[in-house]
């Protein structure tokens, strides 16, 4: 029943996202949004993408976990190294599947 | 009339090869939080980016379906700029079209279209032949990518693929002083809403009172 749950998630967010795209279209009526809008709008994903990655990467089982045991996170060091230097994806996903494989060798 | 859609194809071609790793990581990290196939119907119906990635990510960590459509729907809220000013171009348009321009509109054709509006050469079929340049590119690589994913051996560190292509993703995203300003705050302020709120919503919440502080903090900016 997961997986049927999951669907209408699916759909529900393309129906959503689908809204955002047609209103405008649909209303044709020029509004022009505020700056202060246009910002808040901007900065959201990003913000978003922060928030819930330092959940990822910091926090289990609802605690904090800054320690050595954090494979998550030591695996995210040359992850952003890579992200930082080249901004590819794939060399990104690559080194961060490799450290974590390493280090789970490596600790464990 | 092909002629326009086929131009609109073709300026798009080169942005669509870039976005073509995207679609492959997408597919390859989906699957560890969905069915393949439900990592290729979110691919045609929601056909964003950003969001996909970030709810395939949160679907793995178990987070609560409200949550989840919640945080996606915030994040492709900005469509809405891109589609008012794509809207203001087009006076005297076949009705239809607004639903095949509405749903392929994504960041790439958008620049593409602006581009053609502001040289003359668009019109409302390039921009559905820009839209579907990408759509194709994205649903190819998708499947692509979920062919990857699930032929990979474990051990490989596949786990770590959805949190990789986040990092990667940030980078991407933020780049101007406010912007990564914000998302620090929205990060330290989800840590510190974490005894307050489920983990599930705390990202949520943090993020919207970042941004909502980021722009009152830039309206009080003198004007220089």
């Amino acid at each position: 029943m997961e997986t049927m749950a999951t669907t209408w998630l699916i759909l529900a967010l393309a129906l959503g996202t689908f809204a955002w795209r047609f209103i405008p279209f649909a209303v044709l009526t020029r509004i022009e949004l505020p700056d202060w809008a246009k910002e808040w709008l901007r900065l959201i994903p990003g913000a978003i993408l922060a928030a819930s990655l330092t959940q990822t990467l910091l926090v289990q089982e609802n605690h904090i976990n800054l320690s050595w045991t954090n494979v998550e996170l030591l695996a995210a060091l040359p992850a952003f190294l890579v992200a930082w230097r080249t901004r590819s994806m794939i060399l990104t996903m690559l080194s961060g599947m490799l450290s974590y494989a390493l280090l789970q060798y490596l600790l464990t | 009339m092909w002629q326009r859609l086929t131009d609109g194809v073709r300026a798009t071609l080169p942005l669509a090869l870039g976005v073509a790793p995207f679609g492959i990581a997408y597919g390859t990290v989906a699957g560890e939080a969905m069915m393949p196939w439900q990592a290729s119907l979110m691919s045609v119906t929601v056909f964003a980016g950003t969001a996909q990635f970030v709810t395939a990510s949160m679907l793995s960590q178990g987070a609560g379906h409200f949550a989840v459509l919640i945080t996606g729907l915030l994040i492709n809220m900005r469509m809405v700029l891109m589609s008012a000013s794509l809207a203001a171009h087009l006076d005297d348009m076949p009705r239809v079209l607004y639903i095949p321009m509405a749903h392929l509109l994504t960041d790439e054709s958008f620049a593409v279209s602006v581009a053609a509006f502001e040289k003359r050469t668009g019109d409302p079929l390039f921009v559905v032949g820009s839209g579907l340049a990408i759509f194709i590119t994205w649903q190819m690589t998708t499947a692509l990518g979920l062919g990857f994913g699930t032929q990979l051996p474990t051990g490989l560190g596949l786990e770590y693929a959805l949190p990789a292509s986040l990092i990667c993703l940030l980078f991407l995203l933020i780049q101007d002083c406010l912007s990564i300003a914000i998302s620090g705050l929205a990060a330290l302020l989800s840590l510190i809403l974490l005894p307050l709120l489920p983990s599930t919503w705390s990202p949520l919440v943090a993020t919207l009172i970042a941004v909502t502080l980021g722009v009152i903090w830039k309206q009080w900016q003198p004007r220089g």
